[in-house]
């Protein structure tokens, strides 16, 4: 076991290595850089923007470049002594043995192009309000699709699950930006039930994640909760409506396979009672796999709200995505790929390995 | 509710005859196929689409330069009438349905094409992975490995902006990045059938008459892996006609000056909520109409090329 996890890490380690070579690769095959913003500024010299360019390290040759980003190499340095840090080690090694503070394995994430903000910074302020959709969104969609799920694979065949299979199978098949109008249009016009967007009411209450806000938050939390509260409901409703259908129809899929399975047929045999049956025996070996997909939500917990956060103007990771991508703001985008594929490969080693702990027959 | 009523709703509760000797695999699965509900619906659904997208544009020509000159002009489009049955846009006040017919051939060009595309190439890898094995196998799959492990929502917007900027707008842009990231999968499904295959006895016996690798991986393996292949064409079809409305809707896909049924509902959504849904309304349907008749001949072809597989 520890030793399939420890090759699991390696690996994702080496495929971690691979998608920065290609996100990089990716963003500098992208025309225009950070010198664009100046493009339109007619006393803007030929001298002036080599001049920007070398300040920021851009024009040394690719490879370079990609070192630095990555912190292997220092940025004081051109040769091949910039792999070595200051105290003699490598210099991709921690900070504190190889004197090297520079470079994304290091957790300098750098500086945006478009505002000099540092990128750390604005994913962190961005992270918040997507945790807080994403997991609120993920809790309620599992648990739904669970619950029906198992309801109309037990009952497969029935009136009620043929009207909710085929419900599920349309709304599977339905865009999210779609379903996000229809229920923007139905409860925030027509009803006029909920706030239309945004995540807390601008008159009343500061821009979320600011100080200021969180001063308004510790002197009346309640109207501040439910300020929130008003405005997830939307978002939240958006995204479990259209992921929880795909799901429902896996987990009943799979009760209907394990329904059949010969170890339950024996428990039913031997005269268990149906609770019984499908609680100790049907639904332990049904909802294995589905269980393992909870490792495969991990990265929709950072940037998988991006339609959701769009259409409904959710301050989040995805909004600044789509931002940095107008932008062509490549520290940021680049760093917000990055972690994005950090959380993919931890949550397929989740996966494997909660596949391993829950499923008996799987021995590493 | 009543548990007498089990009336049977897809096709797997369809049992198909008892196959006779002369019966190939694919009789059966073309058999099992038809004789269930989903397939022949779904097949019949995307007809009415093809036949919407095809025929329409005699009927409602598309021509980018010309904008209508109402006697009156209503700024938010008027709704469907009997001269305009899908009513009008806001703005320009041009007809939904000649866009939506128009619109048609773009998005249904990049939903086919991507996915032949994409599947193409990773057939492609996957049995040049799966067959040759060794090294090279431990490379593609790494790469595999790699092109995954990015979220591909974020790639596939990088990706359509970059070559925006490069200064393509039209649908081989959204094309081009749809197959650079949408053949991954297909590679590992193809790698894993073509493992299995290479043990097989036929296989042995056709190296051992001295048949050439390349003739083998062609002729005696792709046909028997190709099953898997064709139940993921229809998804994949549907994935990225989603995938260029997502795209467009957030304006890096194609220009307006061709329409898709996507970038109609980019530039309608500000409309839809002052109450034209018309406009929004109709490219909607036709999406997710085509993704939901695509969709049903994926799963009752998984059914009929499966039989033992599992049932969703």
């Amino acid at each position: 076991m520890i030793k399939f996890a420890l090759k699991r890490i390696a690996l994702g380690v080496t495929i971690m290595l691979g998608s920065t070579v290609l996100i990089y690769a990716l963003l500098l095959a992208a025309p225009g850089g950070p010198e664009q913003k100046y493009a339109l500024n007619p006393k803007y010299t030929a001298a002036q923007k080599e001049g920007y360019l070398k300040s920021l390290g851009l024009d040394k040759p690719v490879p370079v470049q990609y070192c630095r980003w990555l912190g292997a190499c220092r940025r004081d340095s051109d040769g091949l002594d910039a792999l070595v840090g200051p105290t003699g080690f490598p210099s991709f090694l921690p900070p504190a043995i190889s004197g090297v503070y520079t470079g994304i394995i290091h957790g300098e994430l750098g500086y945006s192009y478009f505002n000099g903000e540092s990128v750390a910074d604005l994913i962190a302020a961005a992270a918040l309000p997507t945790l807080i959709l994403a997991g609120l969104s993920i809790v309620i969609w599992l648990t739904l699709a669970v619950l029906v799920g198992v309801y109309t694979g037990v009952n497969n065949g029935g009136r009620l699950d043929n009207s909710v299979t085929t419900v599920t199978y349309v709304l599977s098949t339905f865009p999210v930006f779609l379903l996000g109008f229809l229920i923007m249009w139905l409860f925030a016009i027509v009803l006029d039930l909920t706030p239309v967007d945004g995540m807390v009411n601008g008159r009343e209450s500061p821009a979320f994640g600011s100080d200021l806000y969180w001063g308004y938050f510790s002197a009346n939390p309640a109207a501040a909760l439910l300020d929130l509260g008003a405005h997830l409901i939307l978002p939240v409703m958006t995204l479990v409506i259209v992921s929880f259908s795909g799901d429902s129809r896996y987990v009943r899929a799979s009760v209907i396979d394990s329904l059949s399975m010969e170890h339950v047929r024996t428990a039913r045999a031997k005269g268990l009672t149906r609770g019984r049956v499908l609680m100790r025996h049907a639904l332990r070996t049904a909802l294995v796999p589905f269980a393992t997909n909870i490792g495969l939500a991990l990265p929709f917990l950072f940037g998988g709200a991006l339609i959701t956060e769009s259409i409904f103007s959710w301050p989040g990771v995805g909004r600044l995505t789509l931002q940095a991508t107008n932008n062509l703001d490549y520290p940021l985008l680049m760093s917000i790929l990055l972690i994005g594929s950090v959380m993919v490969v931890i949550g397929n080693l989740v996966a494997d390995l909660l596949y391993a702990i829950l499923d008996p027959r799987v021995r590493l | 509710m009543s548990k007498t009523v089990a009336r049977s709703k897809s096709t797997s509760k369809v049992k198909a005859k008892a196959p006779s000797a002369s019966e190939s695999p694919w009789t059966q699965a073309r058999r099992r196929f038809f004789a269930g509900r989903q397939g022949p619906w779904g097949l019949r659904m995307l007809g009415f689409v093809l036949l919407f997208v095809i025929v329409g544009p005699f009927f409602a020509p598309y021509d980018r330069f010309s904008i209508p000159n109402p006697s009156e002009f209503v700024f938010l489009g008027r709704p469907p009438s009997a001269e305009h049955i899908f009513g009008e846009t806001a703005q320009l006040q041009l007809d939904v349905f000649m866009l939506t017919v128009n619109g048609g051939r773009g998005s249904l060009l990049i939903g086919f094409i991507s996915a032949i595309g994409g599947i193409t190439i990773g057939t492609f890898v996957g049995i040049i992975s799966g067959y040759f094995g060794g090294k090279l196998d431990g490379f593609l799959m790494r790469l595999v490995d790699v092109f995954l492990a990015i979220p591909s929502l974020f790639v596939i917007i990088v990706g359509a902006r970059i070559i925006s900027e490069l200064g393509g707008t039209g649908l081989m842009t959204v094309i081009i990045v749809f197959v650079a990231f949408g053949w991954m999968g297909t590679a590992r499904l193809v790698r894993g059938q073509v493992l299995g295959l290479r043990e097989m006895e036929f296989i042995e016996a056709a190296r051992a008459l001295g048949v050439s690798p390349v003739r083998i991986a062609l002729r005696h393996v792709l046909p028997n892996a190709i099953g898997p292949v064709v139940v993921s064409f229809p998804f994949a079809v549907g994935g990225a006609i989603i995938g260029e409305a997502f795209i467009s809707y957030l304006g890096f896909g194609v220009s307006p000056l061709t329409p898709t049924w996507g970038n109609m509902l980019s530039n309608s959504q500000q409309f839809f909520l002052q109450g034209n849904w018309w406009w929004v309304g109709f490219p909607g349907l036709f999406i997710v109409l085509t993704a939901l008749s695509v969709n049903m001949v994926g799963d009752a072809l998984r059914e009929s090329l499966e039989p033992e597989g599992r049932r969703a």
